[in-house]
């Protein structure tokens, strides 16, 4: 197991320089630059003395090939560069980190909240009306994006009740958990449909496909108790995928809040990557980029290791 | 034991209990709050030239000169001004006792190393061609600076009362950063500023303009417009800034949410380069402005939020539309004038234009590709990514561009970069005669307000004939306010500085 993780922490180390390479490329790809971004078509008004000393400001003066391995070397100690507008990026970056990690958990915990029960219950009653309404339900939270449902819940919320729990007064949980959490609420639902309709989906095939397997069956004619075969035999082997899909969503849960970020304003990491794309600020979409990609990695060998605890076929000891 | 039905009406009971407990009232005190969708980009007030900077740094920072509601030129650090006989030198009367935020006393010295920095290529301000007229600045006393000037420059005065011709602290500049070390002598002080999230000013009780009726302004940003106006219908927000017209006719009528039209100088056009095959032909740019019908493209790009437009948008000079060349559509004109040109089987004209800058651009080129359809000329629109189209439009590189361009309360900054010899954008800009480069020259240096009037008059009559771009209409840009905010009056000026005559009622 131990050597199980060292490996899995090892191939981080390529997966991160590779990816570190290719946001590099990727924003030098995107024509203009941070001066164009600023000034605009004003840029153009500037001499050939103004430019060099804003290339100078800006870190742009020496070729793309230099300009990365300097950030590299700057980066493996420690130090991300520092934003004209932010700051340190490394400080900027996990100062807004968190918001964003709840936000994730919050919605993950709605998508499980939700997508579970409705999921298993669906399976249970298959083919009734509540599986009915259960896969209609489904169907909706897949089909209606993010951005469509945030705008409805804040219309609703402000005309309909003369409120909105977050109006550009972001509250840390820690200064006021109550108040985060009023203001986390409705992005985390928005967020959270959509990936509730994916487990209730997965967790209905799931359920149903256990509910068939010769072990439970056996388990049935041993004349075990309904609610003991649901709980120690179906749900246990049934939520092994929805494990799996956990794992992979949640990567895409830290996406999906750019959006979500946008429209509620809330200032995590999503909004900060936005704003920094607009303003071509490259060390900061570098960071951004490094970051999520790191905990997307994470999340994967965090879902490998609980496979272990749902299934006890599954096992990393070390071989010799 | 596992109960799936109860968890889910446990969790549904638990939503709806939570909806009334939502209700925030936020503790504003006297303090106003603010949202808008876009921060500044900076706060070096010399090397920024977005709006949204000028507006946040129009708060804090005060130049020689500035613009009443009425867009007329005002004293602001400066009391009075006059130039010599001969034009070549503006003595510029210093207000004495001001002060700016850290305390420290207003003077001299702090316009001409101001200015001195503005001047300094190493700066970076894209505005140094504004005042390249100043060849030196002297002090005979500590509330007096005069500027001599190369040659007359009426204009001196206009690009003067601009936020990039802000006065620094003398003392931040010589041993500060602008950038950061944020201290100006306007009504209002900078406590904090967290780029794209929330500013906090606080009202500079020292203020020579007059008491302050509230404590500061925290400026929240939202990036939605949508989620302003929720906000403000929450009661969370007192005032924003609004550029979407959809969004702003959207709460035209609400009692909760007042709405403050304010006319721009900026206007949308198309620009042409009459460099480029078939567009050197005069009347096949005289049938495009004969063939397209402005009205009713600012009705469906802008909603008829706008107001039809010649080449000078400032009222001062402004002709109207009546008096310009082919402002009312004439579509056999339009055919007419093609076939005079060899082009009666029409000509295909590319438009380039940028992903929503402005968000009307698209609806623009459409409107304006189905009107020219009518007399055969094919548009065919490329839609670039924004950084694509100012690499393109910085390099000439284009038939015809859809552009949302800046406009000046004087005509000449507002045109010398494009319609002059030798001006840096006149490639890009893409035709010049003699006249226009006449006319603006003239114009630089002439004096006397008839005179000059008439100078712009015939620039506008001549360039709205030769057509070498197309001029469309200005914007409105909107606020919208809570009735609690008392005494918001812009007038037809969108600066902020206004938000120091705003009271808050209980």
């Amino acid at each position: 197991m131990t050597r199980y993780l060292i490996h899995r922490l090892l191939t981080f180390i390529p997966t991160l320089f590779g990816i570190s390479i290719l946001v590099f490329g990727a924003v030098r790809l995107i024509p203009g630059d941070q001066i164009m971004a600023a000034l605009g078509t004003e840029a153009g008004m500037l001499t050939d003395k103004q430019r060099e000393a804003m290339e100078v400001y800006y870190g742009l003066d020496q070729p793309p090939i230099i300009q990365y391995f300097r950030w590299l070397g700057n980066l493996l100690q420690g130090d991300m560069g520092i934003s004209t507008r932010h700051g340190p990026i490394l400080a900027a970056i996990l100062k807004r980190l968190p918001l964003t990690i709840e936000l994730a958990v919050l919605s993950l915990s709605v998508a499980l909240l939700i997508g579970i029960p409705i999921g298993i219950l669906s399976a249970l009653k298959h083919n009734s009306f509540l599986d009915l309404a259960g896969r209609i339900f489904a169907m909706i939270g897949l089909a209606v994006p993010s951005f469509v449902l945030g705008a409805i819940l804040i219309y609703v919320l402000s005309v309909g009740f003369g409120t909105l729990p977050n109006s550009g007064n972001y509250t840390d949980f820690i200064d006021d958990p109550l108040l985060n959490l009023r203001q986390l609420a409705f992005p985390a639902i928005t967020l959270g449909t959509s990936f509730a309709a994916s487990v209730m989906r997965m967790t209905r095939s799931s359920v149903l496909e256990v509910r068939r397997e010769s072990y439970v069956q056996t388990a049935r004619s041993k004349g075990l108790a309904a609610n003991l075969i649901t709980r120690r035999h179906i749900l246990r082997n049934a939520l092994i995928p929805v494990t799996t899909l956990i794992g992979i969503e949640f990567g895409y849960l830290l996406g999906g809040a750019f959006i979500v970020e946008h429209l509620f304003s809330l200032p995590g990491i999503g909004r900060f990557a936005v704003f920094s794309i607009s303003q071509r600020e490259y060390a900061l979409i570098q960071g951004i980029t490094l970051f999520v990609a790191l905990t997307f990695i994470c999340m994967n060998l965090l879902v490998d290791l609980i496979y272990v605890a749902l299934d006890p076929r599954i096992s990393y000891r070390d071989h010799n | 034991m596992f109960h799936p039905k109860r968890n889910i009406l446990i969790l549904l009971v638990c939503l709806l209990l939570a909806l009334p407990a939502l209700t925030l009232a936020d503790g504003h005190g006297n303090t106003l709050i603010m949202a808008r969708a876009v921060d500044a980009t900076g706060l070096d007030p010399h090397t920024q030239t977005a709006f949204a900077s000028f507006a946040l740094l129009g708060m804090i920072y005060e130049p020689l000169i500035t613009l009443d509601r009425d867009l007329n030129l005002t004293p602001a650090l400066a009391e009075s001004w006059s130039f010599s006989e001969d034009g070549l030198a503006l003595t510029m009367n210093l207000r004495s006792g001001v002060t700016f935020h850290d305390g420290s006393a207003f003077d001299a010295e702090d316009v001409i190393a101001s200015y001195e920095r503005i001047l300094d290529e190493e700066t970076g301000s894209a505005a140094r061609t504004n005042y390249l007229s100043i060849v030196s600045m002297d002090a005979p006393d500590e509330h007096t600076v005069v500027f001599n000037l190369d040659k007359p420059d009426v204009p001196l005065l206009s690009a003067m009362s601009t936020i990039n011709a802000s006065i620094l602290s003398s003392d931040v500049i010589s041993m500060g950063d602008p950038a950061v070390d944020i201290i100006g002598t306007g009504p209002f002080a900078l406590d904090s500023w967290v780029a794209d999230e929330t500013t906090q000013l606080s009202a500079n009780e020292a203020w020579w303009g007059g008491e302050i009726a509230i404590d500061g302004i925290e400026i929240r940003i939202i990036p939605e417009e949508t989620s302003i106006i929720a906000a403000m219908r929450a009661g969370n927000v007192h005032f924003a800034m609004i550029n979407d017209p959809l969004v702003a006719t959207l709460v035209e009528g609400e009692d909760d949410v007042q709405i403050t039209t304010i006319p721009t100088l900026s206007y949308n056009g198309i620009q042409l380069r009459a460099a480029r095959e078939p567009l050197e032909h005069l009347e096949a740019r005289q049938a495009i402005s004969c063939a397209i019908n402005r009205q009713e493209i600012l009705d469906t790009a802008s909603l008829g939020q706008g107001i039809i437009t010649g080449p000078l948008t400032m009222a001062s000079y402004a002709l109207p539309v009546s008096e310009l060349f082919c402002y009312e559509q004439d579509v056999e004109k339009a055919r007419e004038l093609l076939a005079a040109a060899g082009l009666q089987d029409g000509f295909t004209l590319d438009i380039m234009v940028a992903v929503a800058e402005p968000p009307t651009a698209l609806s623009i080129a459409q409107i304006v590709q189905s009107q020219l359809a009518e007399v055969n000329i094919t548009v065919e629109i490329e839609s670039l990514e924004f950084s694509t189209y100012v690499d393109r439009w910085l390099a000439a590189d284009f038939m015809g561009a859809v552009v949302l361009n800046s406009g000046f309360t004087d005509p000449y900054p507002m045109y010398a970069r494009y319609w002059q010899e030798g001006a840096i954008f006149q490639d890009v800009a893409g035709y010049l005669d003699d006249t226009l480069d006449g006319l603006m020259k003239a114009g630089q240096i002439e004096t006397d307000p008839d005179v000059r009037y008439e100078i712009f008059r015939q620039f506008q009559l001549h360039l709205a004939e030769t057509v070498p771009w197309i001029w469309l209409y200005t914007n409105f840009t909107y606020t919208a306010q809570l009735p609690s905010v008392m005494g918001w009056n812009p007038g037809s000026n969108r600066s902020l500085k206004f938000l120091a005559d705003v009271s808050l009622s209980s």
